[in-house]
């Protein structure tokens, strides 16, 4: 397991590399200019827009400003914000907490609930069954900024239980404030959670290996949890780990929505303004994140399952 | 048609909006028959405030400044922090007088020399005394293309011929031309002066929250958490012990989505807000919190004209903007919170010649819209098949509808005109580069005066080389009275020249004036004090925000 997992983080940092260039080549050719968003549509004089051209290094070509930022990240140097002028890894560092809390606690949502109501719905059956395939059918059509509008609204505005913005400090402040952004984050994702386990639960519940535990007297217990929902777990890791690594990305919608310092925000302010070196940080993060969350579950098939051979059949 | 759908619904928005925004100031007298807000019924300030907070929490709802460097504020984040923590020359005040400030005297006698004594005993934050030599230096920045001014323009600081210390606690500025306008100019920006040695240590990072600032305002930085808030903490002592500041800690959040805005302040979870969004104007003004007030204001939205196609004739122009109903754009599009305009010249938008300005702009064309009166305009007039490409940043819905109705008025004109959705990364260029003009005949703009002079926001239209004239504009006449006015002394005298150059610019229409919005002030019950007129970007606001 060690070689396939070197393997792995090997492809991942070539990845990253590929990414990077991509990214910056498409900030570089995307329309519009960098200082013109300086001057946020203010009319200045030419002689000022060349001087900030000048001043923040926007005339060199391509490839050379590409490698001077590459050079940079090998240094451990992310770079500097054109817009503000900050040091992009201290932008950054000031803004994962709170990406972090909302991923995790969305995370944890979508494998508490998610799971849970698909394996009670796939072995009781009955009306739980009905009500969550149905919840799961609405919760999977709601748009996402729409459940953050209505669950701000609803609960925030007229019932006044969770604060309006911001994401809090200390343990207890960040769940106060990040409970309606990790809900209306991870929505989409228990419904189709909730839905995949609860079909690969009822396919095992069907399977000839429970009949014949069954017959053979194995009691129901023993049998739900070895044999249904341990073989329904293989699929239902797959589907809850890409919906965990796109969480990331999702996480923007969310952040503007209620306000919150995270780097989804901060990403599509960058994007809009061309900030070359914050976009590339984020996207990186981005990569990186979702990348290492698919080998987390690569490796997660082979503690569950033993007979999934990690890195194919070459491995 | 989206207009006169939502007519009726618009009209009880506003009914709504006059009877909770009443109660206090003129602004409760318009009553609700009105429909309109009279112009003169906008405020100037909110009732004072009758004791001190030990913190309140605003919102800048245009988002996070980028940074706080005064001479790369110039915009509404920036400049609504920065006019609380660094001061100029001059102060611009809510009833748009312009007094002396960090300077304790200003003479003049040709508008061409312009002479400052300095105040004594302004300290900065750190305590250290303000010199002559921070003021020079600090007004010098701006005509040193390595610090990169946002402010550095043919114009004002283009004019600038020297700056020098005249004396201990005195600085002279000549002028290349004479210009009237420069003495408000240091009431902005322009004017503002920032503590040399600081200035200096901090290098790159000045006006980042590594670097920040120093000044003499009446709020320090206390911190700024990237992405998150702004802190302001209240300078104990500060110079002008009159003026105080009535709240000990003020955080500035940087809420920029509507729907959050709204509830935010609703809740009273932000204590208040400028512009706060005009879709959030209905809920707000049914507020059980706190009140929705209308200040008045500098802000003008237009169409420029680029000079090309059918747009590029005056006569099309004013044609144009006598056809469109503007009066219901003010009432629909700006859900009753701004007034048609008649004007480039957002009106009472001037610190002089009240007396003259006035009837002059009531004497310009009215708002009406006057079909037959247009049509005579185009009478023999071949305007061409080809359509009147308009373009407006396409994530602003609002310039939609506003182009939807002027559509209506250029059909029954015989006119085409095509609305162009450009995203706003790219719209900002329009401002500063013709090649991202070309091809279009027009373009939106939400504009603003820097200063409330008529005669330098027409000189930024109308001049030869203005920032602002997007149509090469070049009339002989305009430009002598350009000049003219900008030399003489006398205030009455000079409001006459601007109003007759009003007139002139006007037959012309190189933009089409649409609506003045007004200010959209939110504030929570708990809190008053601060100004209602536009001067927040350059006021120190702030000082006067207290309890209610």
């Amino acid at each position: 397991m060690p070689g396939f997992v070197i393997r792995r983080l090997g492809a991942l940092a070539a990845t990253l590399l590929v990414s990077s260039f991509l990214v910056y080549g498409a900030v570089y050719v995307a329309p519009g200019t960098p200082e013109s968003f300086l001057v946020q549509g203010r009319t200045v004089s030419p002689e000022v827009l060349v001087s900030i051209r000048a001043q923040y290094g926007l005339d060199d070509p391509f490839l050379v400003r590409y490698w001077h930022w590459l050079s940079g990240v090998f240094t451990g140097d992310l770079g500097e914000s054109l817009t503000t002028r900050q040091d992009v890894a201290s932008l950054l560092a000031s803004r994962i907490p709170t990406t972090l809390w909302l991923t995790a606690y969305a995370a944890v949502l979508i494998v508490v609930f998610g799971i849970l109501a698909g394996v009670i719905a796939g072995l009781r059956g009955g009306a739980f069954d009905t009500a969550v395939l149905l919840g799961s059918s609405v919760g999977f059509a709601i748009p996402t900024f729409f459940a953050a509008v209505l669950l701000m609204s609803v609960f925030s505005v007229t019932l006044g239980w969770f604060p309006v913005f911001g994401a809090g400090s200390g343990f207890s402040g960040r769940i106060l404030h990040l409970t309606l952004p990790a809900v209306a984050l991870a929505l989409p994702a228990v419904a189709v959670v909730a839905r995949i386990t609860r079909t690969a639960v009822v396919e095992e519940r069907d399977a000839e290996h429970v009949s014949v535990a069954l017959a053979r007297g194995v009691p129901w217990r023993v049998v739900a949890r070895r044999h249904i929902v341990r073989n329904a777990m293989l699929p239902v890791t797959t589907i809850a780990g890409v919906n965990i690594a796109a969480l990331v990305a999702g996480a923007a919608v969310v952040e503007h929505a209620f306000t919150l310092d995270g780097v989804g925000a901060m990403l599509i302010n960058a994007v809009q303004q061309q900030d070359f070196a914050v976009v590339q940080a984020v996207a990186l993060v981005l990569v990186a994140v979702f990348g290492v969350v698919n080998l987390v579950i690569d490796v997660l098939y082979a503690v569950i399952d033993p007979r999934v051979q990690l890195g194919g059949e070459s491995a | 048609m989206r207009i006169r759908a939502t007519a009726v619904l618009a009209l009880s928005l506003s009914l709504g909006l006059s009877a909770c925004g009443g109660g206090n100031g003129p602004a409760g007298s318009a009553g609700p028959a009105a429909g309109e807000h009279k112009l003169n019924d906008l405020l100037v300030t909110t009732p004072a405030a009758k004791g001190e907070l030990d913190k309140a929490t605003w919102n800048l709802p245009f988002g996070e400044p980028a940074s706080l460097d005064p001479i790369k504020a110039f915009n509404y984040p920036e400049n609504t922090v920065v006019a609380n923590l660094c001061e100029g020359l001059m102060r611009l005040n809510p009833d748009y007088s312009v007094t002396p400030n960090l300077a304790e005297k200003v003479e003049s006698t040709d508008q061409k020399t312009w002479v400052y004594t300095l105040r004594e005993g302004v300290r900065f934050w750190d305590g250290k005394p303000m010199t002559v030599d921070d003021v020079l230096f600090s007004l010098r920045r701006h005509l040193d293309s390595g610090e990169g001014s946002y402010w550095a323009s043919d114009q004002i600081t283009g004019n600038i011929d020297s700056i020098d210390k005249t004396g201990d606690r005195e600085i002279t500025i000549r002028l290349k031309k004479p210009d009237a306008t420069l003495n408000s100019y240091m009431a902005t920006p322009i004017g503002v002066v920032v503590e040399r040695a600081q200035r200096e240590q901090a290098g790159g990072k000045y006006g980042t929250p590594e670097g920040a600032v120093m000044c003499t305002g009446p709020f320090k930085l206390a911190s700024w958490e990237k992405g998150s808030k702004i802190s302001l903490e209240r300078n104990d002592d500060y110079w002008d012990t009159q003026r105080r500041a009535k709240t000990k800690q003020l955080d500035l959040q940087f809420i920029v989505d509507p729907g959050a805005i709204a509830s935010a302040l609703d809740t009273g979870a932000i204590d208040g807000s400028y512009d706060v969004p005009v879709g959030a104007v209905d809920q707000l003004s049914a507020s059980q919190n706190g009140k929705l007030y209308l200040g008045k204001s500098l802000q003008l939205v237009a169409v420029i004209s680029t000079g090309n196609g059918a747009l590029g004739d005056p006569a099309v122009r004013r044609a144009l903007t006598l056809a469109t109903d503007r009066k219901a754009i003010a009432q629909t599009v700006f859900a009753g919170t701004a007034q048609a305009s008649r004007s480039l010249v957002p009106n009472s938008g001037w610190t002089y010649g009240d007396d003259v300005f006035g009837p002059a702009h009531d004497a310009l064309p009215d708002t009406d819209k006057n079909i037959e009166e247009a049509k005579k305009l185009l009478a023999g007039k071949d305007a061409g098949s080809a359509p009147i490409t308009i373009a407006y940043p396409s994530e602003r819905q609002f310039y939609a509808d506003i182009l939807s109705e002027m559509s209506n008025a250029a059909r029954e004109l015989g006119l085409t005109i095509q609305p162009k959705g450009i995203p706003s990364a790219q719209y900002g260029a329009f401002f500063s580069d013709p090649k991202a003009r070309a091809g279009y005949d027009g373009f939106m703009t939400t504009n603003y005066m820097d200063i409330p002079d008529p005669l330098a926001f027409l000189r930024t239209i109308a001049a030869k080389g203005g920032s602002q004239n997007f149509n090469g504009y070049d009339d002989p006449k305009v430009q002598s009275l350009i000049e003219q006015a900008a030399s003489t002394t006398d205030d009455t005298a000079r409001a006459k020249l601007v109003a007759e150059l009003q007139t002139e610019v006007m037959e012309q229409t190189p933009w089409l004036p649409i609506a003045e919005p007004a200010v959209r002030l939110f504030l929570n019950k708990r809190v008053t004090g601060v100004p209602a007129s536009f001067v927040y970007l350059y006021y120190p606001w702030a000082a006067g925000l207290g309890a209610a």
